[in-house]
């Protein structure tokens, strides 16, 4: 009762200025100094038509809140799920670039991961070592020659004794002789004589031989000692060519380029992580700020009670209303749902109202926007 | 290879040129056994006009630094170059003895 007290007094005064649409009755009503309807003429079956009509929009509307609140709400949890899904994969990138970007700066050697850096290192000093060695072992060779050299020195003493040995023998096989020569002359006086020359010719013969053996064994040791110094050459002579330490500078060069490239890999990796992280952290930041959701939500149920208020307070009107004057005009109650259809621009709304409430034609003749975001069909 | 030497203000100076190899120790060791008879303070070796130097050369001069360490007197590397300077660097001649540029 109390709605329709107030409500009449509204009508009365603001129906004509501002619901153009609605036509007023021929004879404006008369207000009496109190502010109530003197004579009016009846506006009931006007309000009913215009009452049934803002029923069904009502109802429309609220349906419209509820689907749109639910077709937003499955698909921020689509996209929720799926930024979750997002965030985990860059997580997990971020994980392996950063892996990545350990592993590369370090090899793995007999168990033990070793910087890459270490690694240049430590090839370098192998060569450096290897290379003192080599050296070395070219001194130990010369130093070996020229022990032999000292050998071959004694051998050419030996050599010169040997040649003194067998001019002695000579001339002791000459005594022999001559002392065999003598014991003949001197007769049975000699014939001892004789003998011991003998003797001392087998002795000199036997010497021969001793110094010809010494000959030919010296002769054996100088040629090893030639065949040594041959092969102390072949180790003590390595080739020191240029084309060997271009070899050793482009060894260096490459290890150098190895390590700066190694580095670059590594920093460009290790932005790669920063951005993964960077990434994540926006993906999060995105997962709260879809709880916006929930508080569209919220607000939209406070929408749809108060319309649904605003419904009931209507109904209550209406049922104020005696039930053998409930004769709602509906001249009025097409032409308020065909505004209210008109002032839709989304044609799929417009379609959906117009079947909501059984307007002429709604189905007959789709909007050509109806097109429109098709997946909203929801009702 | 060449070899010149001489003695100067006790020191034992030897201008070795051309190309050293393993053929050239026995001069090398006529000129060891010089420095070594010289009664010199100290041993230099002019390696400014040195072309090149092989395993066997560089051996020769290892001998030559442990016969100077030997008998505690210095041996300086003068002037080495190309080739010969950069096997010198190779092989670490600098922990050896001086060389001098």
């Amino acid at each position: 009762m109390t709605f329709l007290k107030r409500l009449r007094p509204r009508a009365a005064n603001e129906n004509q200025p501002k619901d153009e649409g609605i036509p007023a009755p021929a004879v404006p009503p008369a207000i009496d100094p109190r502010g109530e309807i003197a004579s009016a003429p009846d506006f009931t079956p006007m309000f009913l038509g215009l009452d049934a009509a803002q029923r069904a929009s009502l109802d429309y509307l609220s349906g419209e809140i509820a689907g749109v609140c639910t077709y937003v709400e499955t698909n921020v949890q689509s996209l929720s799920d799926r930024f979750q899904g997002l965030a985990a994969a860059t997580q997990d990138q971020t994980e392996v670039v950063r892996s990545l970007a350990e592993q590369i700066q370090t090899v793995s050697f007999a168990g033990e991961q070793v910087p890459l850096s270490n690694v240049v290192r430590s090839l370098s000093e192998t060569l450096e070592d290897f290379f003192t060695k080599m050296i070395y072992l070219s001194s130990r060779g010369v130093s070996m020659v020229y022990t032999l050299d000292d050998v071959r020195a004694v051998i050419g003493q030996m050599h010169g004794s040997i040649a003194e040995i067998e001019r002695i023998n000579k001339q002791t096989n000459l005594l022999a002789l001559n002392a065999k020569i003598e014991a003949a002359r001197a007769g049975e006086a000699g014939r001892g004589f004789a003998i011991v020359a003998d003797e001392v010719r087998l002795l000199a013969t036997a010497v021969n031989g001793l110094s010809a053996d010494l000959r030919r064994q010296t002769a054996q040791v100088s040629s090893g000692l030639n065949s040594g110094y041959e092969l102390l050459k072949e180790i003590g002579s390595v080739d020191m060519s240029e084309s060997n330490l271009t070899a050793n500078t482009r060894l260096q060069t490459m290890m150098n380029g190895l390590v700066a490239q190694n580095s670059a890999v590594t920093q460009a990796l290790e932005r790669t992580a920063d951005a993964s992280r960077r990434i994540g952290d926006d993906i999060s930041a995105s997962i709260v700020g879809m709880q916006f959701q929930d508080r569209a939500k919220q607000r939209l149920d406070n929408v749809s009670g108060a319309l649904a208020t605003l419904g009931s307070a209507a109904g209550e009107v209406t049922r104020a209303v005696p039930p053998s004057a409930r004769a709602p005009d509906e001249a009025v109650r097409w032409r308020v749902a065909g505004q209210v259809r008109a002032s839709f621009t989304l044609g799929e709304m417009r379609d959906g109202y117009a079947r909501s409430l059984g307007l002429d034609g709604a189905a007959a003749a789709p909007s050509p926007t109806s097109s429109d975001g098709g997946d909203i069909e929801l009702f | 290879m060449d070899i010149q030497s001489h003695m100067q203000d006790e020191e034992f100076l030897a201008r070795l040129s051309g190309r050293m190899m393993f053929s050239d120790n026995p001069a090398f060791r006529v000129l060891l056994d010089e420095a070594r008879s010289s009664g010199a303070k100290r041993y230099v070796f002019d390696l400014s006009e040195l072309a090149s130097v092989d395993s066997a050369g560089l051996g020769m001069f290892l001998i030559a630094a442990e016969q100077a360490k030997k008998s505690g007197l210095p041996l300086t590397l003068r002037r080495p170059s190309g080739q010969v300077k950069q096997l010198l660097a190779l092989a670490r001649f600098d922990k050896l003895v001086a060389i001098q540029e």
